[in-house]
C-alpha cells in the first residue's frame, strides 16, 4: 500500500541519514588533533592561549627547550591591585614543573588550588616557587589580597 | 562558582596548611578538547534537521494511552500510597534536613563542616539524578511541607487553605524568582561557605516558604519553593508517572509533553539553564580579566552577568516559541507558547547540569557524606564514614569525563529536540476524539518545518553555546 511504502521509505531515509551524519562527526572528532600543552616554556604575562592550539612565548622566558621535562614559568606581577596575568588559562602537561616567579608591590599570598600551596610575599621582594603538577585538573592560581583570579592551570 | 567557594572557605581558615593527602579538592573538569565541541554541535545539528524533516507527523505520545507495565504498577502504586510508607519517607527527609540544620547552627564555621556540601552539592545537584529516578520525590517528601502539615495539625486547619487564595496566573513564578535567588547565593554571595551567611538565608527560606504556606496554603509550597519547582521540573522526564490515579512506567518523553505546565514554567527554565550558563561563562578569561580590571564592584558585574544570562535564554526562548503560533490549530495566543513549549527544554537543563556538575556530585559528594558522620566537627563517626578518604580518581580520566559531558549535552539537545516536535504536533493540529489527530487532518510539511524551525534555532544555539562554554576559552 502506498502510505506503507512512503513511511518505510521514509524511515529508511531517516535510519540512513542519522548514520552517515554521526558517522561525520565521529571523524570530525576523532581526527582532530589533541592538544598539547606548551612545549617547555609557558610564560602567560597577560596572553590567554587558547587550548589546544601552540602558543607563541612571549615575555621573558628560559629558552624553549621541547622535553616534558623543562618548566613551565609563569611570571606573576602583582601591582596596585591588579594582577598579571589577568585570568589566562596556562595548559601544563602531568608531571611537569611548574615555577611561579612572583613580584608584589604589597604583602601578599599567592594561593594554588587543587594543590593546596599557599606562597607568602612580601612587599617588593622577588619569591620563586617550583612544585610539579602531578594531578590532572583545572585549578586556580589567586592571590588574596584583593582576591583575583591570576591564571587557570589545565593540568592534562 | 561552586568549588571556587569551597575555596575560599579553605581560604578563609587560615593558614592550616593543606596537607595534600586532604585533598582539598577545588579542581574542577578540564576544558573540552576542540573537535569534541566541533563534533558534538555538529551531531546536534545533523539530528535536528533530520528530525525536522523526516520525523512522524502525527503525534504519537498523546495521550498516555500506552503505559510499559501494568501489572508493577498496582503493586507501586499500592507501596507508595500507603500511608505508613508516605510517612516513613517524610520522616526520614525532615530527619535529613534537621541534622543539616544542626550541623548549620551548631557546628563549627570550617571546611569541614558538612552543611556546605549539602547544600550546594546534594540538594542542588542531587536532586537532578534522584528526580529523574523517582519521579516527583521531593514533593511528596519535602520537609516545608511536613512543618506546614505539623503547624496546621497544630492549629487545626487544613493545609490546603490559608488566609488568602493564591491567584493561578501566579503560577511557579515565586519560584523563578527563589532559582534566581539560589544562583545568587550559590555563585555570587560573598562568604557563602560561611555559616552566618547560610543561615540567613536559610532561615528566610524556610521563613518565606512556611509563612506563605500558611498564608496562601500548600499550594504556596509548589508555587515558590525553587528546589521543588526543579525537582518536578526534572521529574517530568522520569519514567515513573500516575496514570488514572496508578503509578505506571511510561516513555519519559511521553511525560515530558503530557501535562500542561502552570504560568511561569518559561521562567523556571529560563533561570535553571542561564545559571548553569552564567557559571561556565564566569569561568573564562574574557570575564574573569573584565571583572578583575573593572573599578566596578565584582558583585555588581557578576549580577549583572547572572540576570543577562537569565533574561537572554528566556528572550530567545521567548522569540522561538511566540513564532509557532501562527502554525497552532486551534489557533493559540502566541503568550501561551513559551509555557506550553518549556517543558521541552527540560532535557537541555538536566544535560547541562550532568555536564557541568556531574564530577562535583562524584567528589565534593563523597566528601559531604564522610562529614556527614561528625556534624558538629566534635570528632563524632555516627554513621562509619569519619574515617574515610574521597576516591578523587574520576579527575585521573578526563578523557571519559569529556565524552561523558558531551554526550549529556548532545543527548539532552536530542531529546530537547524530539519532544519538541512531538509538543509541536499536537500543537499544529486539532486531537481527535481518542486522543490522536484525525486522519487527513496532519499538518503539512510547511506548516511543521516553519512552525519547529525557530525553537529548532534556538535549541541548537543552546546547545552550541553549552559546548563552547564547556571548552572554556
Amino acid at each position: 500500500m502506498p502510505t506503507t511504502t512512503r513511511r518505510s521509505t521514509r524511515a529508511t531515509g531517516l535510519a540512513g541519514l542519522l548514520v552517515a551524519g554521526l558517522a561525520v562527526c565521529a571523524v570530525i572528532t576523532g581526527c582532530t588533533p589533541a592538544p598539547t600543552s606548551d612545549d617547555g616554556s609557558g610564560s602567560a604575562s597577560g596572553s590567554a592561549a587558547p587550548a589546544g592550539s601552540p602558543s607563541a612565548s612571549s615575555g621573558s622566558t628560559p629558552s624553549a627547550s621541547s622535553s616534558a621535562s623543562a618548566p613551565v614559568v609563569i611570571t606573576i606581577k602583582l601591582v596596585d591591585g591588579t594582577v598579571s596575568p589577568n585570568g589566562s588559562k596556562i595548559d601544563v602537561r602531568r608531571g611537569q614543573t611548574v615555577r611561579l616567579d612572583i613580584t608584589s608591590d604589597h604583602d601578599d599570598e599567592v594561593h594554588v588550588h587543587g594543590f593546596d600551596i599557599e606562597i607568602p610575599v612580601t612587599a617588593n621582594t622577588p619569591v620563586t616557587k617550583e612544585f610539579v603538577a602531578d594531578q590532572p585538573g583545572s585549578v586556580e592560581i589567586e592571590s588574596h589580597e584583593p582576591e583575583k583570579i591570576i591564571a587557570i592551570m589545565n593540568v592534562r | 562558582m561552586i568549588t571556587a567557594s569551597l575555596t575560599a572557605l579553605a581560604v578563609r581558615t587560615g593558614g592550616f596548611v593543606l596537607v595534600p593527602m586532604h585533598g582539598i579538592g577545588n579542581r574542577r573538569d578540564l576544558p573540552l578538547p576542540f573537535g569534541f565541541v566541533v563534533g558534538g554541535a555538529a551531531a546536534a545539528l545533523v539530528v535536528s534537521f533530520v528530525v525536522l524533516f523526516f520525523a512522524w507527523r502525527s503525534p504519537r505520545y498523546r495521550p498516555l494511552l500506552d503505559p510499559l507495565a501494568r501489572q508493577v504498577s498496582d503493586v507501586l502504586t499500592a507501596v507508595v500510597d500507603a500511608r505508613g510508607f508516605r510517612i516513613a519517607v517524610r520522616v526520614v527527609v525532615l530527619l535529613v534536613y534537621l541534622w543539616a540544620g544542626l550541623a548549620l547552627f551548631a557546628g563549627q564555621d570550617l571546611l569541614t563542616n558538612p552543611v556546605f556540601g549539602f547544600v550546594f552539592v546534594w540538594m542542588w545537584v542531587g536532586l537532578v539524578p534522584l528526580s529523574l529516578l523517582l519521579g516527583p520525590w521531593l514533593r511528596v517528601t519535602n520537609p516545608l511541607r511536613t512543618l506546614h502539615r505539623g503547624l496546621c495539625a497544630l492549629a487545626r486547619t487544613d493545609p490546603d487553605e490559608g488566609l488568602a487564595t493564591l491567584p493561578a496566573r501566579l503560577g511557579c513564578w515565586p519560584a523563578a524568582v527563589g532559582i534566581f535567588g539560589f544562583a545568587w547565593l550559590e555563585l555570587i554571595q560573598p562568604d557563602r561557605t560561611t555559616l552566618p551567611v547560610l543561615r540567613v538565608w536559610a532561615l528566610a527560606w524556610l521563613v518565606l516558604l512556611v509563612l506563605g504556606a500558611v498564608v496562601f496554603g500548600r499550594r504556596w509550597i509548589a508555587a515558590a519553593d525553587p528546589f521543588e519547582v526543579y525537582a518536578s521540573a526534572v521529574a517530568r522526564l522520569s519514567p515513573w508517572r500516575r496514570v488514572d490515579g496508578r503509578v505506571t512506567l511510561v516513555n519519559p518523553l511521553a511525560g515530558l509533553t503530557a501535562s500542561t505546565p502552570p504560568p511561569g514554567s518559561a521562567a523556571v527554565v529560563a533561570a535553571l539553564l542561564g545559571s548553569t550558563a552564567y557559571d561556565s561563562f564566569s569561568n573564562t578569561t574574557f570575564w574573569i580579566s573584565t571583572v578583575q580590571d573593572s573599578t566596578l564592584p565584582p558583585e555588581l558585574w557578576q549580577t549583572g552577568g547572572l540576570l543577562v544570562m537569565m533574561l537572554a535564554v528566556g528572550l530567545s526562548f521567548g522569540l522561538g516559541t511566540v513564532l509557532m503560533a501562527p502554525f497552532t490549530a486551534p489557533r493559540r495566543r502566541a503568550v501561551e507558547l513559551p509555557r506550553l513549549m518549556a517543558p521541552t527544554v527540560v532535557p537541555i537543563v538536566v544535560g547541562y547540569a550532568i555536564a557541568h556538575y556531574a564530577t562535583l556530585l562524584v567528589v565534593e559528594g563523597q566528601r559531604t557524606a564522610i562529614h556527614w558522620s561528625d556534624p558538629l566537627g566534635l570528632g563524632w563517626n555516627v554513621f562509619g564514614s569519619a574515617r574515610m578518604g574521597v576516591n578523587a580518581s574520576i579527575y585521573d580520566h578526563p578523557t571519559a569525563v569529556a565524552v561523558v559531558q558531551v554526550v549529556a549535552i548532545v543527548g539532552g539537545h536530542v531529546l530537547g529536540i524530539v519532544a519538541a516536535h512531538e509538543k509541536s504536533l499536537q500543537l499544529f493540529a486539532p486531537a481527535g476524539a481518542d486522543g490522536r489527530t484525525a486522519p487527513g487532518a496532519e499538518p503539512g510539511l510547511r506548516t511543521v518545518v516553519l512552525g519547529q524551525l525557530p525553537l529548532l534555532v534556538v535549541m541548537v544555539f543552546y546547545t552550541c553555546a553549552g559546548l563552547l562554554l564547556l571548552f572554556s576559552p
